[in-house]
């Protein structure tokens, strides 16, 4: 069984935010609610500074704290796939917010109520009148929403037997991953020793972020100051 | 006089008995604290949300006595924070400021093998 992961090496990222703007634009995420933010912060010390470029999404875990806390509440809204993929179903999601006090990436967005379009008080956009979104790109309010890895995509690729594909094939692939003009961003499958994926984080040492909550993420970074 | 002071004592009485494991002078066990919560022998209501008067606070500030300060702590959050919603703080609620809390506070009691419900290091 494949599972994907996603790589973003920070030292290619020069924060230009097509993948924010590319998950805005594929997964109509709520206003004030982001599924993808890209975090900006200087660091070291004149004449040694850097500016630095960290763009954040789900990390998509192994062991998910935010699914932890949902099944101790008992609504078991969160759920993780045979592809590692964890996932929050709207029906089930109360808006309690358990999940997103517990995520140590903060993560999960409270919606809050407000579904609106992508402009609000203007037209519907083209995109947004077409009307063919998947049920996981639809949104409720009062929910807890956030970034699924373009599972939308990831399932046709399941459906059509190509899984292989996913990760290679822009329709199989995340959006935010298609559009880095620094090719920043890497998708595919860490149980294949051969894919882009497993030699990039071999060969650059990427690693995971906040490591001590021990929930194993399935996004690496390649971080300019190396493991730790 | 006699009967007020009475009446005075018994009510206090009775509202430390109600009050439970919070109004004992002695330490509080947090293990069988968060025992007693899970098995529902503390009231700590069902409303599951982050109000101050829901459920999350009632079992931080009221039954484990964490005052606000203890997990609200900066304004906002470091520039290298790695976190999502970092953009929400600062934050002002109903003329208050909310302070932002970091989740590493959390690890201690919620990692697996520790006192209450595990959402980290789990195995």
């Amino acid at each position: 069984m494949a599972k994907f992961v996603r790589v973003i090496d920070t030292e290619r990222c020069f924060g230009c935010r097509s993948c924010v703007a590319a998950c805005a634009v594929e997964n109509h995420f709520t206003p004030d609610s982001p599924w993808n933010v890209m975090i900006e912060y200087e660091s070291g010390r004149f004449p040694n500074v850097a500016r630095n470029f960290v763009t954040m999404n789900c990390m998509h875990c192994e062991h998910p704290s935010c699914k932890a806390a949902c099944d101790a509440a008992g609504f078991k809204a969160i759920s993780k796939n045979a592809f590692g993929v964890v996932l929050v179903d709207y029906d089930k999601c109360t808006g309690c917010g358990y999940c997103a006090t517990t995520c140590p990436y903060g993560v999960p967005q409270l919606n809050g109520g407000k579904i609106g379009q992508l402009y609000p008080g203007g037209d519907k956009t083209p995109y947004e009148q077409m009307g063919n979104l998947a049920p996981i790109q639809r949104k409720k309010a009062h929910t807890v929403e956030k970034c699924t890895f373009c599972w939308h995509k990831l399932e046709k690729a399941v459906a059509a037997g190509k899984v292989s594909e996913i990760g290679k094939t822009p329709d199989f692939t995340p959006t935010c991953d298609l559009v880095c003009p620094t090719q920043a961003r890497i998708f595919g499958d860490i149980d294949d020793p051969n894919s882009a994926v497993s030699e990039y984080i071999a060969r650059k040492k990427a690693t995971q972020l906040k490591k001590e909550f021990g929930t194993a993420p399935q996004v690496y970074y390649v971080l300019n100051g190396g493991d730790y | 006089m006699k009967q007020t002071l009475f009446m005075a004592m018994l009510a206090t009485a009775l509202l430390s008995v109600s009050a439970g494991t919070v109004a004992e002078d002695k330490p509080m066990n947090l293990r069988k604290t968060a025992e007693a919560i899970r098995a529902g022998q503390v009231n700590v209501g069902k409303g599951y949300n982050l109000a101050e008067e829901g459920r999350f606070h009632q079992i931080h500030v009221e039954t484990i006595g964490i005052k606000c300060g203890g997990c609200h702590t900066n304004d906002s959050y470091p520039g290298s924070y790695l976190f999502l919603r970092k953009a929400e703080f600062p934050q002002v609620v109903n003329g208050e400021k909310l302070k932002a809390v970091e989740r590493a506070k959390c690890i201690g009691c919620h990692s697996e093998g520790n006192v209450a419900t595990a959402f980290y290091n789990l195995k």
